[in-house]
């Protein structure tokens, strides 16, 4: 239920016809415009009906899309659920410097996953404090990430911990960086016969990370996320990937702090001028919850929390 | 004096109802199926004020499914507007079903599609073409009083729905006396009550009796009758009301849909067809209903030691855009009108201004939440102000236990209760002196802990008679409710009263009154739940609302039992051939003391329904009892003075809240929550601690999360669950519940209604998190304390981050 952040940023960024912020407002429905759906077996068949119906979405959970159509805030002709493709199914596994997860597994595996909570606990927390316990048995990573919502827990989580993303069209399979993955809000680069199947996620024994949002309640979206991953090598950073989720009309990373942050020890000066540098020249977006100002300077707060709280 | 002599009443009995919702297998209204039926979608206003230009609905009827479309411009020919409270001038504002040549607020309904189902008319619904021409909109009450504002109802001259002016005890020479006058400025935020199940109605039509059946959750339905009927411009005895057997809670708001049940009994006649109308929860949110927002400009005569002498308040209430039940909540503040405190000099000016927001009514606390913040952000202020502690000023102003029955400034008579001993096991449970003690090491270390404390009055069972305040022509007064206890063929024991439950456990509760009076177990009586108003019992007050189940549904329930039990004893005398003096009716049999003889429910029940020729001469077959209960409020009608005793019972609850306030985040944290409350004589504790618990939560969420936030243009920002957040079991803190029970002095069972409990914690929260921030001069003066407001207090005062 995090994800109409963007229908915020969509004000910022001036896309208001194409994703009807007015109708979020005006929308009076609780019931969707009438849809088909198709319920393929293989990715090969996914990708093969996507490339035949422009106008299908793919639905995977379904905890942001069904709630948008029912209010009609979208609503599209057909969907394409990916439930019963047998290649994503809920897996994860370690295949040694990296965790592969399959795209169809759920918030509740991942915030539970053993390999996770140890290797990768910035995704693990991430996960686990996605909304409610209902959204997280029927949410999965690939919806969330696929979504394009900068306000996504894993979508800024998996962006600080440099996943890579395999992808499966009608081309073939392809592999690509989350670094320029999220291309817009409620965009992202990936083509309309185009499948996420899984994540890999890199961990190292030098990483320190953490997650941390302000969110009004557990099932709004965040005020503000900030997701930190920092490799250290003696005392000093040795590289910073630092995640910014609220703060634009994607997930942001911010690579003046990172940059900054490279070769010098996590003194409180050294935190506190990186978590200005976070922010700086950032413009973040409005609303009722939260304005610009007050936004960016909770990221700045969640960022300096964030790399206080490693143990480095 | 003994608390509780009773024997069935009292005891933690588990809820026997609880089972059916809990597993899904309890009847809501949108369960009930009338085959043939046809569904309603409303097409709404996007803007707060403008004259429709043009409604085109050729396009909607088009589309597949659709049956029929109605406009304002139809509802005004074929009903009546509905009822006004307030005389004309200011009461010539005609309210109808649908928007009639104008929109008044964002949301309004403005025409309703009926279609083969709720998916087609929703489609439909997106195809009505309205032209609106934007008018200027008014928002704030007070700005809605200056000349040349815009005005919502043209017709009524003016935006003020009721003036009214409260002149009680001797204010001027109070103030004379006082050594500091304090001013100061409050406003109480407007929120929604959000019940689980949203409103809803179900109407058929009978053509060949030219009768409606209306199924509603109306909480008053026959109270509600005169409007709809006046409406419809039918006859009461054309029209039958029933409740489905579940209400998935009201808080007071589902009394508005009234003017939902009207269009659909409309339609339903007009089509002949059964037609459905549920509310999605956006709808609800947006004119469900609003709780009043309220501005209180205050001035207080105090002495040097934190004594109030006198008040004086001009309090401005925005009842948005239809009154409706308004202005009924610019009395019912005066249920309350000096709080918990000996203050006898108050003087109220209090007015109704009508605004371009979403309609108000009734939510739990009714303008009383209002008024008891109001006093309660006054004691703090007053001890800030002399430099006192705020629970020292508390306790130097509590109405003391011995001037109980107190009579109070306007006339009000709370029954009973030890004020200051409540608040002294409040301070205890709450550990204040450690607190204080932490708050002061804390601060050391730039954290910000601040403790707070409200007390609220949860008037119950109210007296109509105050309406009489605003229009003392209007036809209503005192209060009702209707009982009928029998031992049915099978020597079954059956309830039934006209208040319908919509969670408050009344077939647990009210099993145990019944019990207490025929002593025996509560889980042999079958009470059975809903309202019928051809099968049912009612009295024209009937319902759910006020706080007055518990206190006038029990009374009329326990003299129902009462008589039932005296002619079950007359029977038995004359069959057993005992005296009446030696029998005694206990566990389903009536005992002689003497003989020991003995005669069964069972056997009793089957002469008395049907081997009648048995009975003696002048017995009444059947072993049934009504019974229709009407308190005495002795100030039963207003006098000049406004002076009136406007409820029956007045429980009260004090509440404490330890907070941290993150000062850097303007995060809010509740670190603990306890409140002490008089309840009267509890007739279940479990139900009792329920609905405290479920008050003191709904007064944390409107503090913290709940705002009904509309832009300059009137368009309502928080419209659905994305962006009004309800408070989950994730948010809520852990709550510390303590009893100091006392028995009513007004109710003949000891019993005080508590189904409302005012909002307790909105004012704690906003004393709290003051006093937490107390260190940087933050002034809380509003009820509401989201985060952004909390921001933008902590950036004036220099806060750095």
């Amino acid at each position: 239920m995090e994800s109409l952040t963007l229908l915020f940023f969509v004000v910022e960024v001036n896309f208001r016809k194409l994703f009807k912020l007015r109708g979020l407002f005006n929308s009076k429905h609780m019931r969707p415009a009438s849809f088909s759906v198709f319920r393929p077996l293989s990715l090969k068949e996914a990708v093969g009906v996507l490339s035949e119906n422009d106008d299908a979405k793919v639905l995977a959970g379904g905890q942001s899309l069904i709630p948008m159509m029912k209010l009609r805030v979208f609503s599209p002709p057909k969907l394409v659920s990916l439930q019963r493709v047998k290649e994503i199914q809920p897996k994860i596994s370690d295949e040694g410097g990296y965790i592969s997860i399959n795209s169809l597994t759920t918030y509740e595996d991942i915030a539970h996953n053993g390999d996770i909570r140890q290797k990768l606990p910035a995704l693990a927390k991430a996960a686990g404090e996605v909304a409610d316990q209902q959204i997280r048995n029927r949410g999965t990573i690939g919806g969330n990430v696929c979504h394009g919502d900068s306000a996504a827990n894993l979508g800024v989580t998996l962006l600080a911990l440099g996943a890579t993303l395999v992808i499966e069209g009608v081309r073939g399979e392809r592999k690509a960086g989350i670094d320029g993955f999220h291309t817009g809000p409620f965009s992202v680069a990936l083509e309309h016969d185009e499948v996420v199947k899984r994540f890999e996620v890199p961990y190292d024994n030098s990483s320190k990370q953490t997650f941390m949002k302000i969110s009004k309640t557990a099932t709004t979206w965040p005020m503000a996320s900030v997701a930190v991953n920092i490799s250290v090598s003696g005392s000093t950073v040795a590289k910073a990937r630092i995640a910014l989720g609220v703060a634009g009309p994607t997930v942001l990373r911010a690579h003046r702090a990172e940059a900054y942050l490279e070769g010098k020890s996590l003194s409180a000066d050294v935190v506190a001028k990186a978590a200005e540098l976070a922010v700086d020249g950032l413009n973040p977006p409005s609303d009722i919850h939260a304005d610009s100002e007050y936004r960016a300077h909770l990221l700045k707060v969640l960022t300096r929390r964030s790399l206080e709280s490693l143990e480095v | 004096m003994a608390l509780q002599e009773y024997k069935w009443m009292g005891k933690p009995l588990k809820v026997k109802e609880d089972v059916y919702p809990i597993t899904g297998k309890a009847t809501y209204l949108d369960d009930i199926d009338i085959p043939g039926t046809l569904y309603l979608a409303y097409v709404r206003s996007p803007v707060a004020h403008a004259r429709i230009k043009r409604i085109d609905t050729s396009k909607a009827l088009a589309h597949p499914g659709v049956v029929y479309c109605v406009t304002g411009e139809d509802v005004k020919k074929a009903l009546s507007p509905f009822m006004e409270i307030t005389e004309p001038p200011n009461g010539r504002i005609y309210d109808y079903p649908l928007a009639v040549d104008k929109v008044r607020y964002f949301g309004e309904p403005v025409a309703a599609i009926v279609a083969t189902s709720r998916y087609a008319a929703e489609d439909a619904a997106e195809l009505v073409e309205v032209e609106y021409e934007q008018l200027g909109c008014v928002l704030d009450a007070e700005e809605a009083l200056k000349p040349g504002a815009p005005l919502v109802h043209d017709e009524a001259g003016t935006n003020l729905v009721w003036r009214g002016v409260w002149d009680l005890g001797s204010v001027d020479t109070a103030f004379a006396q006082a050594d500091r006058v304090i001013k100061d400025k409050i406003y109480f935020h407007r929120y929604a009550p959000i019940p689980l199940e949203p409103s809803g109605v179900l109407a058929a039509y009978d053509e060949s009796q030219d009768s409606l059946t209306i199924y509603n959750m109306i909480p008053m339905p026959m109270f509600v009758i005169p409007m709809i009927c006046g409406a419809l411009r039918m006859p009461p005895s054309k029209v039958r009301m029933i409740h489905p057997p579940n209400i998935g809670g009201s808080f007071g708001g589902k009394i508005m849909s009234y003017t939902h049940a009207t269009l659909v009994a409309l339609l339903a006649k007009t089509l002949k067809k059964p037609v459905k109308y549920v509310e999605t929860r956006t709808e609800n949110i947006e004119s469900g209903t609003h709780s009043n927002e309220r501005t209180f400009h205050v001035e207080v005569a105090v002495k040097k030691d934190g004594t109030i002498l006198g008040l004086r308040a001009k309090i401005y209430d925005n009842c948005g855009a239809y009154p409706r039940y308004e202005p009924a909540g610019a009395v019912i503040w005066s249920q309350v009108t000096p709080g918990v405190y000996a203050v006898k000099n108050i003087s109220i000016e209090f007015a109704q201004v009508m605004t371009n927001k979403g309609p108000t009514s009734p939510v739990r606390g009714y303008s009383r939440l209002q008024h008891n913040f109001m006093w309660e952000k006054l004691m703090d202020i007053v001890a800030r102000e002399l430099g006192l502690d705020p629970a020292e000023v508390r306790l130097r102003n509590l109405i003391k236990a011995a001037d109980m029955p107190y009579t109070g400034p306007s006339g009000t008579i709370y029954d009973g209760g030890d004020y200051e001993r409540v608040f002294r096991k409040l301070l205890d449970a709450l550990e204040y002196t450690k607190w204080r003690k932490l708050q002061e090491e804390y601060r050391a270390k730039k954290r910000y802990i601040g403790i707070g404390f409200s007390a609220v009055i949860d008037s119950a069972a109210n007296n109509f008679g105050q309406v009489k305040i605003i229009n003392k022509y209007f036809p209503v007064s005192g209060n009702s409710e209707a009982a009928m206890v029998m031992i049915d063929q099978g020597g079954q024991v059956v309830a039934r009263t006209g208040t319908s439950d919509t969670g408050q456990s009344h077939a647990t509760t009210f099993a145990q009154i019944v019990a207490e009076e025929l002593d025996m177990d509560p889980s042999r009586i079958e009470f059975q739940r809903g309202f019928d108003s051809v099968s049912g019992v009612w009295a024209a007050h009937s319902g759910a609302y006020a706080s007055r189940s518990a206190v006038l549904a029990g009374t009329a329930l326990a003299l129902a039992a009462r008589k039932l039990k005296e002619k079950v004893v007359l029977l038995a005398a004359n069959l057993l051939k005992e005296d009446p003096a030696n029998l005694v009716v206990k566990d389903g049999k009536v005992v002689s003391s003497q003989s020991g003889k003995q005669i069964s429910f069972e056997e009793l029940a089957l002469i008395a329904w049907s081997d009648v020729l048995l009975l003696p001469e002048g017995f009444e077959p059947g072993l049934v009892s009504y019974y229709v209960y009407k308190p005495d409020f002795k100030n039963n009608l207003p006098d000049p003075k406004n002076r009136i005793n406007n409820t029956l019972t007045y429980s009260y609850t004090m509440h404490g809240t330890v907070v941290e306030v993150d000062a850097e985040t303007a995060q809010i944290k509740i670190l603990k929550h306890v409140a002490v409350s008089d309840p009267g004589v509890m007739i279940n504790p479990l139900v009792v601690e329920g609905q405290e618990a479920g008050a003191a939560i709904q007064g944390i969420e409107a503090a913290l999360l709940d705002n009904l936030e509309y832009d300059d243009n009137g368009v309502l920002l928080a419209s659905n669950f994305w962006l009004y957040p309800p408070i989950t079991t994730q948010e809520a803190p852990n709550l510390e519940i303590i009893h100091d029970a006392t028995r009513s002095t007004s109710s003949l069972t000891g019993v005080r209604g508590v189904g409302e409990g005012g909002g307790g914690p909105v004012g704690s929260l906003a004393n709290a998190v003051e006093d937490a921030l107390s260190p940087f001069g933050v002034k809380i003066r509003s009820s509401h304390l989201s985060s952004k407001y909390l921001y933008s207090l902590l950036k004036k005062s220099g806060v750095k981050a």
